[in-house]
């Protein structure tokens, strides 16, 4: 293969061709078979690179992180693919709500409310965005609605709560999912602890539904991450990701009940927001045809009281 | 039987997913123009793999077939841009690509040894290159070149890397 074709294709890669030699590496490449496997190879390379680059530096990162142990995850080498990251089994754990709640009135510990939009659903006409909030303080996600009582479940907290959807458009939605960004108040420690829950309950008791909790704190401004902020950052790493934890539940069959579960994370004093992730993983082979429920959604921020 | 749990579900998906993720990653980035979509890409075929994902199929050609439709999806959204590929070309090239799986396993084996027989100070510019995040207008300005020297360096170590995989795998062939 001549010096002309490496050139073409690497340019291609470097994203420098032309309008008229991007065609002309087109129609090249639907002509000539060994062209095609020239060009797959290099594509090969830039993909393998890519990944040796990311494992130094996610060892780069594992010795940065390395006096942060306790963490559920800081640093991006542990945010590298949250799936991974769960069958590790690192970033998983549950706490039931009472034990969210236990250590709260520990002595020495200071524990805030931060201010979350909506977190009994109490307003009938709240709108939802479809996909990732545009801002801070708002609920956005995949079809859900605010509803009374109804499928024999009654809100956790006050009159109402969300209605997560398990078909929308005459779809399966398997993965029901809801978000919002809170953006945190100024910091003066090095590091706080946050926490993170809410109460899901499923209108089909004969379904095993996986709700799952997430939190990233992120230091930038609420308004630049942007709406495919959590697409990006679904599996792939980004510098202003710098702590995430997970917390997950799959609710036995036969389980209505409401299912209260949580997380504590430590976040760096410099995060200025936390992304929630709310979701309920539907079983691929369950008939998906009764809604979930999500409620009283709470967020606080756990630090050390000066008082003695 | 009963079911999988989703536990279950879950490890089965991961084991799969971890065997024919970079040679994923790889049939996704030969088909869209840059590294930064075929990252976007990868991550709509990843959401779509694991809500559909049955663990008694062909993991990998399903997941070939699930990659070319997520990349034609997204190249259709920018079909005026002469950079990217038609649907005839991309079904050429997930056509070859599964056929060079194998081939591309080993090249990446090889990788590993041939970044190794570069210089130290060479070995951490191209790794650093391929870094997320990094600028390249920003590297060259820190070495004291233009983005175009930096690039055409890049040029010539990405192809002497290339060939060495290449001589190594015909090297261990007829070892």
């Amino acid at each position: 293969m001549n010096s002309d074709s490496h050139d073409l294709i690497q340019r291609h890669m470097a994203g420098l061709l032309t309008n008229d030699e991007a065609v002309a590496l087109q129609t090249r490449l639907k002509a000539d078979t060994d062209l095609r496997r020239l060009y797959l190879h290099y594509m090969n390379l830039d993909v393998a690179l890519e990944a040796q680059a990311g494992v130094r530096d996610r060892g780069i990162d594992l010795l940065r992180s390395a006096p942060m142990a306790e963490n559920k995850r800081i640093g991006r080498w542990l945010s590298w693919r949250p799936l991974t990251a769960a069958a590790a089994g690192i970033a998983f754990g549950m706490f039931c709500s009472s034990l969210v709640f236990g250590f709260v009135g520990q002595h020495g510990v200071k524990k805030t409310l931060l201010a979350v939009h909506e977190p009994s659903f109490e307003d009938a006409q709240m709108s939802l965005a479809k996909g990732f909030p545009v801002t801070a303080s708002l609920w956005a996600g995949d079809v859900s609605k605010v509803v009374p009582a109804e499928n024999g479940v009654t809100p956790k907290d006050g009159h109402h709560m969300l209605r997560l959807e398990t078909t929308a458009y005459g779809r399966s939605v398997l993965f029901p999912r809801l978000y919002q960004i809170i953006a945190l108040p100024p910091s003066g420690s090095e590091l706080r602890e946050i926490e993170v829950s809410a109460s899901f309950a499923s209108a089909d008791p004969s379904s095993s539904p996986y709700y799952t909790v997430r939190a990233y704190a992120v230091n930038e401004a609420p308004e630049r991450l942007g709406p495919d902020w959590f697409a990006r950052h679904w599996f792939i790493e980004r510098d202003e990701f710098i702590a995430s934890a997970e917390t997950g539940f799959e609710n036995p069959p036969g389980n209505a009940k409401w299912q209260s579960i949580g997380l504590r994370m430590q976040v760096p004093g410099n995060a200025r927001c936390l992304v929630v992730f709310l979701g309920v993983k539907n079983q691929a082979n369950s008939q998906a045809s009764k809604p979930h429920y999500l409620d009283a959604v709470e967020v606080s921020s756990v630090e050390a009281s000066s008082i003695p | 039987m009963s079911p999988p749990s989703e536990h279950e579900r879950h490890a089965q998906f991961l084991r799969h997913y971890a065997e024919s993720e970079l040679a994923l990653h790889t049939f996704v980035r030969s088909l869209v123009p840059t590294r930064q979509m075929a990252s976007e890409v990868m991550q709509d075929v990843i959401l779509v793999l694991w809500e559909k994902f049955d663990a008694a199929a062909d993991f990998q050609g399903w997941a070939f077939g699930v990659a070319k439709n997520v990349a034609l999806r997204h190249l259709r959204r920018q079909a005026r841009d002469r950079h990217v590929f038609d649907d005839e070309l991309v079904n050429q090239l997930a056509d070859d690509a599964v056929t060079l799986v194998p081939v591309h396993d080993e090249h990446r084996e090889a990788l590993e040894r041939c970044l190794d027989k570069l210089p130290a100070s060479q070995r951490e510019l191209v790794l650093t290159a391929y870094t997320k995040g990094t600028r390249m207008d920003e590297l060259a300005s820190r070495r004291g070149q233009t983005p175009m020297a930096l690039y055409k360096w890049l040029h010539r170590i990405r192809q002497a890397l290339l060939e060495c995989v290449e001589r190594t795998r015909a090297q261990e062939e007829h070892a």
